[in-house]
């Protein structure tokens, strides 16, 4: 098991090669989403690019797609040249047949995408740290935060009340995809809550703030 | 016109000392059929505002209305018929078997022993409670009890249900199950209106809201509005 820290020294070291376009590559990482998700899909079951492409679809469905299969083996040559994943020895050998080569993920290219994952969730965070600070700047006119914030809380309410409740209980029975499922769907459902007792707290804050600021406005 | 309405209700706690708001120009409607949600935090109203539409408590100020009759002045008549107001799974008596707590609040509202009977066996079935019958409701856990609380409430075919806090206590790999129930009995017809203490229980209402500090927050614009200015609308859009 690799300790957080190394792992992100190597996802850095993933990013690249010893020279030339690889360098460059290694200082930015991948940001395409695609990559990340056909990434995820060879470390779950290595694979070739036809059929990865189909599972791309399954999986993902409209929350991600794909421009066609060339796509697919665009993205799957950028990531081996990146070192995230490599051909699986032996898948070009045979006769006859057009080489139909397999690809798996290499020890770089799990690491890179655990992290990738974690960046996810510090990219939330940011997000909503950002709205604060907006939000904040409205503290003038707390009336005003108030009602974006009472916006904002019915949003999550939607947001959770459309959320079908699962009917599966907690053990999945239809493998991989239905626990996909169900963990997204139980983190939505968190999320949106937390969202929604967020909003609740920062209204009464703000309510308490404006009333201790009335007699400061009220004076001549 | 809806199932339930309350029109700009208010309803104050005398509490040490100073008035506590409970409610301030709340407004509600439910169709039948509609399963609403409401969380709050603790001491939030949540259960003031169950009593105030089961009409056990009159508030200060605006109506509630269930199906255009007012409360205030119906309510005893509505309550256990039309109407069930079930407390939650916490509230259970537990001295007896769980098919005579189900019977007794039928006999009660005056139904023959018999049709109670069928009636209770029913409901514990609807309920997936069927097997709890001859235990007591002291020995059920949090999920059973949500699910014989449930029974009780609709035992007495009710056209809406009160229900506080049906997940409380219930483990959590139980929780959807009991959401899914009530989901359930509103898909078939029976509008519910139940509290919630944890977020999660909001997942698949029609309505879900917020209650604090007397306001009353709602995912539906129907929740935001007075309800007479709902029926204007309607009246206008034909």
């Amino acid at each position: 098991m690799l300790r957080p820290r190394a792992r992100f020294e190597l996802h850095f070291v993933a990013m690249g090669g010893v020279n030339g376009d690889r360098a460059e590559q290694q200082a930015v990482p991948m940001q395409s989403h695609v990559g990340w998700a056909l990434l995820g899909l060879i470390i779950e079951r290595p694979s070739y690019g036809y059929e990865l492409a189909h599972r791309f679809d399954r999986v993902f469905g409209e929350k991600l797609s794909l421009a066609g299969t060339s796509h697919a083996y665009r993205t799957l040559e950028r990531l081996k040249e990146r070192g995230l994943i490599e051909e699986l020895p032996g898948a070009r050998s045979g006769s006859g047949r057009q080489p139909k080569p397999g690809y798996r993920a290499t020890r770089e290219g799990i690491a890179a995408h655990h992290d990738w994952i974690q960046r996810q969730v510090l990219d939330d965070r940011r997000r909503h740290h950002v709205f604060m600070l907006e939000l904040t700047a409205l503290v003038r006119d707390p009336d005003e935060a108030i009602g974006v914030l009472a916006g904002y809380e019915r949003s999550c309410l939607s947001d959770n009340a459309a959320s079908a409740i699962p009917s599966d209980g907690v053990a999945p029975h239809n493998g991989a995809l239905a626990l996909q499922a169900r963990l997204m769907a139980e983190e939505q459902r968190l999320m949106a809550g937390a969202r929604v007792a967020w909003a609740r707290f920062a209204r009464s804050e703000l309510a308490a703030f404006a009333r201790a600021q009335e007699p400061e406005r009220k004076a001549p | 016109m809806s199932l339930l309405e309350l029109d700009r209700v208010c309803k104050r706690h005398r509490g040490r000392g100073r008035d506590v708001v409970v409610l301030d120009d709340g407004c509600l409607s439910i169709d039948p059929g509609e399963l609403v949600a409401i969380w709050g935090l603790r001491h939030a109203g949540k259960t003031s505002l169950l009593r105030l539409a089961a009409g056990l408590d009159a508030p200060d100020a605006g109506t509630v209305r269930f199906d255009g009759r007012d409360l205030q002045t119906e309510g005893e008549r509505l309550l256990g018929r039309e109407l069930a107001y079930c407390q939650g799974a916490s509230q259970l008596p537990g001295g007896r078997d769980v098919i005579d707590d189900v019977l007794l609040g039928l006999l009660v509202n005056g139904i023959a022993p018999a049709e109670a009977r069928v009636r209770a066996r029913a409901a514990l079935a609807r309920a997936g409670a069927e097997s709890l019958a001859t235990r007591l409701s002291s020995e059920l856990d949090g999920a059973d009890r949500a699910r014989v609380a449930i029974a009780h409430a609709i035992a007495g075919k009710p056209r809406l249900v009160l229900i506080d806090e049906p997940v409380a206590g219930v483990d959590l790999h139980q929780r959807d199950c009991i959401l899914l129930l009530l989901r359930c009995i509103a898909d078939a017809g029976t509008a519910v209106l139940m509290t919630v203490g944890e977020l999660t229980g909001l997942t698949g209402a029609d309505q879900a809201m917020t209650i604090g500090e007397g306001e009353l927050c709602g995912s539906g614009k129907r929740a935001l509005q007075p309800v007479s200015d709902l029926d204007a609308r309607r009246r206008a859009t034909g």
